[in-house]
């Protein structure tokens, strides 16, 4: 019986097997679908990958740090990540970081005392035209500048 | 419609057409404008004559290195006793880079037929799009094109009309950069942690699963079609020498309008900055990054290998006015890598920039080089400190050594790719960073806010 995982979760990483030569190879698929209804990428999760793709659990463990965007600590609803590479820095990004933390009183890495936003940087998000970018949510929002920061970040519940 | 604001006046777009037409990333939309015509012609042909034509038609791989796509087809071998693969690199990480998210965002059909053309070309069955973890619009509007692809008979047991099975699916990466180097694309894909491998043995050879594989950029394979629909002739004639067909480049940066603009390849970087509408509020350009950050800096300055052999010096062309194609970029001492061209106007610290990109290096090596590693957060540490004005004369000349010390020292590319953009920063503008220590620290003001962009690039709707 898996831990933390739910019927449809596991149903769903078992229908990307046939996709692949090797069960391994679903891990990061199954990893995203795990982080989808879990919230992060906990002890026990790792456990039920491990059991689910028969893989050794440090494997999971491995991978599951290796790529920034799974959460191996709990993290709040939304997670906003802001580009702090060189196009967006060229158009100002520097200064929606900065707002971003006064707005939100976390610093970058942190999270909301209410657990609903997690501040991160991130590197070049392909946006570099649209710049300064964040993605959040599996979208980006272009084109910032402070207001448009402010409104997208009041309207994440 | 054949040409539209970001392209040369006159010149008949063809890779980025459809991303200016109402619903140009659907089935529909896409055959009606003569799409899937390509595989109906590479289909009737022997998959030798498709390699060899494609080899014709000088084809560089859009991804970085600009390797002729023919060529890497033709190594894959005949027979093997493991499935060959098909695998598109999408990971689009290169910072400058962002052309391959509007191909699968808004014309992704295209790259899908360039994929099943290249498939059937080497005899694989399988078709794996990684795409980076971060990219939404992408991966949604890409899997619905397969799921359509399926329906419409172009995926699955027959191609056409004609018995040879193809299978595509989308693999999504979780954020590493250094995925995008094919063989850590491969060990992501397998679901490992992104760390390249030694070549040899070659992807084409050992590839994904251990069998032959093909890594393509997405750009690379979204041309193939208009080699089979518009002919040889047609598609030289879109490039320049060695450099077949049209290009897209990323323009960012210091300039009136950044976007994606589709060109011929060979196209002149100062008549690309024009199509910008110049570097912005009317000042100076400084530099030119002309590839992703990955490539060393291009200055407006003669360059003397650009010139015919007995030019005199007054007759030398500018370094930013290289033809951009993969061999005169390289002429002018940079390379032309993933077309991510990034522009800087005479405001720009050039050791605030660089400290930047060396922060990103350090932050994405994969660690398992010790030069890798520990140039690049060295050099990062360094940077920012000659930045802040706590270095000295000696602290320049280490960052010069370390960093040419990490040359050609490495598994992957990756090192490579940030001391050789180092190196130029650091001779082009050595005067620069020697006053950051005679000035105790940085001159330059902030970087400032932009403002608005053409809202016409955002990922719509969402
Ligand atoms: C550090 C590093 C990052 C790379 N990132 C990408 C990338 O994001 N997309 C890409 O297509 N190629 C990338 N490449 C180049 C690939 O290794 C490979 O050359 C390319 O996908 C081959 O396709 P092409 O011949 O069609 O260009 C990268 C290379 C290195 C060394
Ligand atoms: S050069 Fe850097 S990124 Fe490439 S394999 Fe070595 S440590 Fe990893
Ligand atoms: S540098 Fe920010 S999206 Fe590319």
């Amino acid at each position: 019986m898996p831990r933390v995982l739910s019927r449809e979760t596991c149903q769903a990483i078992e229908q990307l097997f046939p996709r692949y030569p090797t069960r391994l190879a679903a891990l990061i698929p199954a990893l995203h679908l795990s982080q989808a209804q879990v919230g992060h990428i906990s002890n026990d999760v790792e456990l039920d990958l491990a059991e689910l793709l028969d893989v050794p659990p440090s494997r999971v463990h491995e991978v599951a740090t290796f790529y920034t965007m799974f959460h191996t600590e709990p993290a709040g609803r939304h997670t906003v990540r802001i580009c702090r590479n060189l196009s967006c820095q060229l158009r100002g990004a520097e200064q929606i970081m900065k707002r971003a933390k006064e707005l939100l009183g976390i610093d970058f890495g942190e999270t909301t005392a209410d657990g609903r936003i997690t501040l991160e940087h991130e590197e070049c998000l392909a946006a570099c035209g649209t710049g300064p970018a964040l993605w959040c949510d599996d979208n980006l929002v272009e084109n910032l500048d402070e207001k448009k920061l402010e409104t997208f970040l009041g309207g994440l519940k | 419609m054949s040409g539209h604001a970001y392209a040369p006046e006159g010149f008949e777009t063809t890779l980025s057409k459809r991303w200016f037409v109402k619903d140009g990333f659907r089935y529909d939309t896409y055959v009606a404008d003569g799409g899937y015509e390509g595989l109906r012609a590479a289909l009737k042909l022997e998959p030798a004559e498709v390699i060899e034509t494609v080899k014709k038609a000088n084809l560089r791989g859009r991804g970085g290195a600009g390797f002729p796509a023919g060529v890497k087809w033709s190594f894959v071998p005949k027979e093997s006793a493991k499935p060959k693969y098909i695998v598109v690199n999408g990971d689009e990480s290169e910072p400058g880079t962002y052309k391959d998210r509007y191909v699968l965002a808004r014309d992704p059909h295209m790259a899908i037929e360039g994929a099943i053309i290249a498939a059937y070309a080497i005899g694989a069955h399988q078709i794996y799009f990684y795409l980076r973890g971060e990219f939404g619009l992408p991966y949604r509007r890409l899997v619905a094109a397969i799921e359509e692809a399926y329906q419409k008979g172009i995926l699955g047991q027959t191609v056409l009309g004609k018995s040879y099975r193809v299978d595509a699916c989308v693999h999504r990466g979780a954020g590493a950069y250094i995925c995008g180097e094919e063989t850590a694309l491969l060990e992501s894909l397998e679901g490992k942690i992104g760390r390249p491998r030694l070549k040899p043995p070659f992807p084409a050879v050992v590839g994904a699963f251990g069998g032959p594989t093909v890594v393509n950029n997405v750009e690379t394979l979204s041309c193939v079609p208009l080699i089979f629909t518009r002919g040889l002739d047609w598609f030289l004639k879109q490039g320049s020498e060695k450099n077949g067909g049209p290009k897209l480049i990323c323009v960012s940066g210091h300039v009136a309008r950044p976007g994606v603009y589709e060109v011929p390849n060979g196209y002149p970087c100062n008549k690309l900055l024009e199509l910008c509408g110049g570097v912005w509020q009317g000042r100076q350009l400084k530099a030119v990054i002309p590839g992703g950050s990955s490539t060393p800096v291009l200055v407006p300055r003669p360059c003397k290998a650009l010139a015919p052999p007995d030019a005199p010096e007054s007759a030398w062309p500018l370094e930013t006015e290289v033809p951009l194609d993969f061999d005169c970029v390289g002429r002018a001492g940079s390379m032309f890598g993933s077309a991510g061209m990034m522009v800087l106007d005479d405001r720009t610290c050039m050791v605030r920039t660089l400290a930047i990109l060396a922060n990103f290096y350090a932050h994405e090596s994969c660690g398992q080089c010790t030069p890798c590693r520990e140039g690049t957060g060295w050099n990062a540490k360094m940077l920012w400190r000659l930045e802040r004005g706590e270095a000295t004369e000696t602290d320049i000349q280490t960052i010069d050594s370390a960093s040419a010390h990490m040359l050609g020292m490495t598994i992957c590319p990756l090192a490579d790719a940030f001391a050789m953009p180092a190196q130029s920063y650091l001779s082009k503008f050595a005067d620069e960073f020697r006053e950051h220590v005679t000035r105790k620290g940085c001159w330059f003001p902030p970087f400032e806010l932009a403002p608005h962009g053409d809202p016409f690039w955002e990922d719509t709707p969402r």
